[in-house]
């Protein structure tokens, strides 16, 4: 079982550290008074622990489209760095956000995203004879 | 119903004392806008004092080391860029006797979906105060941006502004008396859709600040036809006035116009009077170097910009010398 703990606790931790990323700059955002990033934080906090707590069993489901939707994230974020990288006189604060380190936050993301879709595959039959994850 | 009739020998006092109330009825409406010092005085010795030649001189030197180092151009554009030219300026108001002050800000994007995956927009807006000799509360405010596109040196867009407000400076502080405070401030990110003048004119009105007016000196090099045409964009009627009379002594000529752009609608978006000083834009008569890497220090026509910089310190020295 010790085994088995370990993946379930590594998707959590994934899933909790990118959640963290936006909850924090929902905070930054938050104290210079724009609300949308924070808005969103809330609500993807509130589904993940929502889902965790009263539906478990479309948890695994719901981490593998937020696998999706942080590449598409990461992918978005790359896309501005070639962009800027290309052509950097569109705008000098957007030049400055994504260079390269922007970039290799946006590899993780990207990392990130590609783990947690693969390991809560259906055909992932490691991952499915896991207990749930919720319990880990 | 009774009509009023005069008597012969009453018609000439009564239509002298209507005269006369016509007369102070006119001065009445008259007052209600102020009336800035006249040529005769603050313009003639503002300008007295000014050697024309060394203007010029001082001028090319400010932005021979704001714009060049080491042979090399100094764009003002990225983040390090930025602050090494926040720097400079507060060396250049310390030396001109103020005590420089760093007005830091962070804001949201343009867009809020940029908020999801951008960081928030941050600079450093440079200011000083030049304060009044008397007991006032209203503040002028005098402005320029110090930021650049990305790889242009930006010698007229906009250190000739800057260069403006350096020697309004001197001006002023050679004044004997001024009725107002003056708010001196070199912006950030006027080039990235001027958050640092937004943060700025917030922050006035936050604070609570009387602002008489603002007035902000953008782009003012380039005199291609040689006609000495200056834009005044957004002026008030009095504003107009002021500026119009000023550049008569400078020997320019006021173009007058609408144009939504610069760090002045910062303000004038808050209800404050705002105006921007600038070339011929609108006119056709815009410097071919603008935002280009070309935009460097040999294009600047000099002689013009020392005329503007006399328009504004003649401007500003009327306004300083009037409640």
């Amino acid at each position: 079982m010790t085994t088995r703990a370990l993946p379930a606790k590594m998707i959590l931790a994934v899933t909790e550290l990118s959640l963290l990323a936006f909850a924090v700059r929902g905070i930054k955002y938050a104290v210079i008074g724009a609300y949308l990033p924070i808005a969103v934080a809330a609500i993807l906090a509130l589904l993940y622990y929502g889902l965790r707590r009263f539906m478990p069993h479309r948890l695994r489901l719901a981490l593998r489209i937020w696998g999706v939707l942080l590449c598409v994230y990461a992918i978005i974020r790359l896309a501005l760095f070639i962009v800027l990288t290309v052509d950097p006189s569109v705008s000098a604060h957007a030049a400055d956000s994504f260079g390269g380190v922007a970039a290799i936050v946006s590899l993780l993301y990207l990392a990130g995203g590609v783990y947690l879709f693969k390991a809560n595959r259906r055909d992932n039959v490691s991952t499915e004879s896991q207990p749930d994850i919720t319990d880990s | 119903m009774p009509s009023i009739q005069f008597s012969r020998t009453a018609r000439k006092p009564a239509i002298c004392a209507l005269v006369t109330i016509a007369a102070l009825l006119t001065n009445a409406t008259h007052a209600t806008t102020p009336v800035y010092a006249t040529d005769a005085d603050t313009a003639q010795s503002v300008n007295a004092s000014i050697d024309h030649t060394a203007r010029i001189k001082r001028q090319r030197d400010f932005i021979l080391r704001f714009t060049i180092k080491d042979n090399e151009p100094m764009p003002r554009s990225t983040r390090r860029e930025r602050a090494a030219a926040a720097d400079t300026l507060a060396s250049e108001l310390a030396a001109l006797g103020l005590d420089a002050e760093r007005h830091g800000y962070r804001v949201p994007n343009s867009h809020p979906l940029l908020d999801l995956i951008a960081p928030p927009v941050q600079g450093v807006n440079i200011h000083a105060t030049l304060p009044a000799t008397t007991d006032s509360q209203s503040h002028i405010i005098l402005g320029a941006h110090y930021d650049t596109v990305r790889d242009s040196p930006g010698a007229n867009d906009n250190a000739t502004g800057i260069a403006i407000v350096l020697e309004v400076i001197k001006t002023l502080s050679a004044l004997e008396s001024r009725q107002h405070h003056f708010v001196f401030v070199f912006f950030d990110q006027e080039e990235d859709g001027a958050p640092g003048s937004k943060a700025f004119a917030q922050k006035m009105l936050r604070d609570g600040v009387a602002v008489h007016s603002m007035h902000n000196a953008d782009l003012i090099g380039w005199d291609g036809n040689g006609d000495q045409v200056v834009e005044l964009e957004l002026p008030t009627s009095e504003l107009e006035a002021l500026y119009r009379d000023s550049a008569d002594h400078s020997g320019l000529t006021i173009n007058p116009l609408v144009f939504n752009s610069s760090d002045h609608i910062s303000f004038r978006e808050l209800g404050f009077d705002a105006v921007c000083i600038s070339e011929d834009w609108a006119g056709g008569d815009a410097s071919p170097h603008y935002h280009k890497p070309t935009d460097r220090i040999e294009f600047v026509h000099f002689d013009y910009l020392a005329m503007a910089t006399e328009m504004v310190a003649t401007a500003m020295a009327r306004l300083a010398t009037t409640p």
